[in-house]
């Protein structure tokens, strides 16, 4: 019986081998990086649409219908204002992701360029970004992040630079470490030999070569810096109060959390599924990209 | 003036544990249109000659001495000058063809990079490379240069990585242990590859190899090199059919069809240098004054040879 099993299984194993081509064929083997990515879809959609089309405006204050429970009219209930929670998450959705994709954005770039720099260059010009980094990595980002933001004051555009200030110098080390590595390859040599300059050789060469460490270490990130704006707002000192955000109803709720706890679950929901999505997408690609990976043996 | 003249270089590389003289003490000339060939085992220092004159060591490395390429002093010309000179003047065909080419990059893309490098129009350097590389004896060289590197075979690597070099038609071409790691099969493709350039082409080439069948084949004039010191240097037959130095002699008896006869003892320590010849622990014709006296260079039968027989 048990040897029929396996056959069985290995049969099956068998017909999976047969859809492994290319990357969608691994994306596709692997069920929770699907659901990740179809959820994340979703979420993208959300962020994006949510602006464009016509919803009643989630800060409309309705004083006589607050802390009400999920019903058909608000599916996810109301809060301590009135407002519709189910509307707010929405409108949370575009603020965090467009500020996560900000913050990303301008740290990989950063990080990449320095990092780079600094492994290709060696010498005192590393010693320096190193010893900048070290800097940089050795505050709690939070308290960093924090910090930042009582000087700059609340704001989109300052809770994205005062997050790209905390993340960038991950970036850069790792871009570092992997430049330090790739440059000792022989065509590095082979396009000096040619004769060709530092610049070309960087983005010819060496940035194509190790951006995938870095972007896969960005996408589990991405989760880590949604929880930050979260927490940030939470504490009263990301955005202003008019910009619905998960975190921030997350701490205007803790109040009401005995009488009616819809206003904390959902947005905690939200934040969570968020961070967890891009945990999964973000590691999953580090074991597809990884090309001594085989392939398969996920149980 | 000679073509390129190598005079007194020294290569000491800084580690941890003291200098290590990788090359001690260098000088040789080469002719414009030869084929100077540099033998020896490893780490004998014949990859580091070939660094050194194109200027891509390491920067633990202290190179002092004279190179002079034409009238350039390439030991002290600007980088700026340094890089036109780089594929230009003198291109080098490296040791290892696999790991030279970018393995992100279509054939095609790593043969315009030259040209994208150079400045020159990158369709007509494309052009340039595939009439170059049917030249080479390859078969099909438009359907290679779509493929990625992983899809060539070694062999077709290393005559893509020749056309590269010579597309630009450099004076000097430096080749790295081009047999390194070939079958016999594949080496008699580089042999006629290599013939091939010569005939053509009309290439100054400095070949870097320890195969020494490759090296009567190729070379016009060889230096044997051991322990980063010339220890003889002459016209290949010369030197390669009637060795002078005790060590191109033990060179010769460990080719299988000479009988295979190891050399015993391992190279000094090229951190603390002996003080006598540094092949008196494996000579088997030393002598007393071997031990004390480093030998210098002299003159004997057409060769120059640095051994205190002669």
């Amino acid at each position: 019986m048990i040897g029929l099993e396996i056959t069985c299984l290995q049969n099956k194993s068998s017909v999976f081998s047969l859809k492994k081509d290319g990357i969608a064929g691994k994306i596709l083997n692997r069920k929770d990086i699907t659901i990740s990515i179809l959820l994340l879809a979703l979420l993208f959609v959300v962020a994006i649409s949510y602006p464009l089309l016509d919803f009643s405006d989630p800060n409309t204050i309705d004083l006589t219908n607050k802390n009400l429970a999920p019903s058909a009219e608000n599916p996810l209930g109301t809060d301590y204002l009135g407002r519709d929670i189910l509307n707010r998450l929405a409108a949370g959705t575009t603020t965090s992701l467009s500020i996560a994709a900000g913050v990303s954005a301008i740290s990989l770039f950063v990080g990449i360029f320095i990092g780079c720099i600094s492994g290709y260059y060696g010498g005192i010009i590393d010693e320096t970004f190193s010893r900048i980094i070290d800097i940089f990595l050795s505050f709690p980002g939070i308290v960093f992040a924090l910090t930042i933001m009582g000087f700059l004051g609340s704001g989109v555009i300052n809770l994205i630079l005062a997050l790209s200030i905390v993340h960038w110098a991950k970036y850069a080390r790792l871009m570092r470490g992997q430049v330090l590595s790739i440059k000792e390859n022989e065509y590095v040599l082979s396009a000096k030999i040619i004769g060709a300059g530092n610049f070309h050789i960087m983005r010819k060469h060496l940035i194509p070569n190790s951006v995938a460490t870095v972007i896969v270490l960005a996408t589990i990130d991405i989760g880590h810096v949604i929880l930050s704006i979260a927490a940030l707002n939470f504490l009263g000192i990301g955005l202003p109060s008019d910009i619905p955000e998960w975190g921030a109803m997350l701490s205007a709720g803790k109040e009401f959390m005995r009488t009616s706890p819809y206003q904390t679950i959902f947005p905690g929901m939200a934040i969570t599924m968020v961070v967890i999505i891009f945990s999964i997408i973000g590691e999953g690609l580090r074991d597809i990209l990884d090309p001594n990976d085989t392939g398969g043996e996920y149980l | 003036m000679s073509y390129l003249n190598v005079s007194s270089v020294c290569v000491d590389f800084l580690t941890e544990n003291g200098s290590v003289k990788a090359v001690n003490d260098i000088s040789f000339e080469m002719n414009k249109g030869e084929t100077f060939g540099i033998i020896g085992e490893s780490g004998s220092g014949k990859s580091v000659i070939t660094q050194a004159i194109l200027r891509l060591l390491p920067s633990n490395a202290v190179v002092s001495g004279k190179i002079f390429f034409e009238s350039e002093d390439l030991l002290s010309i600007d980088n700026k000058k340094m890089r036109q000179i780089r594929g230009r003047e003198i291109s080098l065909i490296p040791q290892n063809p696999a790991g030279s080419l970018n393995p992100l990059l279509k054939n095609k893309l790593q043969v315009a990079e030259v040209f994208e490098v150079m400045g020159v129009n990158k369709k007509e350097g494309i052009k340039s490379v595939l009439g170059m590389l049917k030249n080479l004896l390859m078969k099909e060289p438009a359907h290679i240069l779509e493929n990625y590197p992983h899809e060539l075979s070694g062999g077709m690597k290393q005559r893509l990585l020749a056309a590269m070099c010579l597309s630009y038609k450099p004076s000097l071409l430096v080749a790295d242990e081009p047999t390194k790691g070939l079958d016999s099969f594949s080496k008699k493709g580089t042999l006629d590859l290599f013939r091939h350039m010569k005939r053509e082409h009309g290439n100054s080439m400095l070949v870097i190899t320890h195969d020494l069948d490759f090296a009567l084949e190729i070379c016009d004039r060889v230096a044997v090199m051991y322990a980063g010191q010339i220890v003889e240097i002459g016209a290949v037959t010369n030197v390669l059919k009637n060795p002078s130095h005790p060590y191109t002699k033990a060179l010769l008896n460990a080719l299988p069809r000479n009988g295979l006869i190891p050399l015993n003892g391992h190279t000094p320590s090229r951190i603390n240098l002996p003080e006598g010849c540094l092949f008196y622990t494996r000579c088997n014709l030393r002598s007393d004054k071997c031990g004390s006296e480093r030998p210098v260079t002299k003159s004997n039968k057409g060769v120059i040879v640095r051994c205190h027989l002669y």
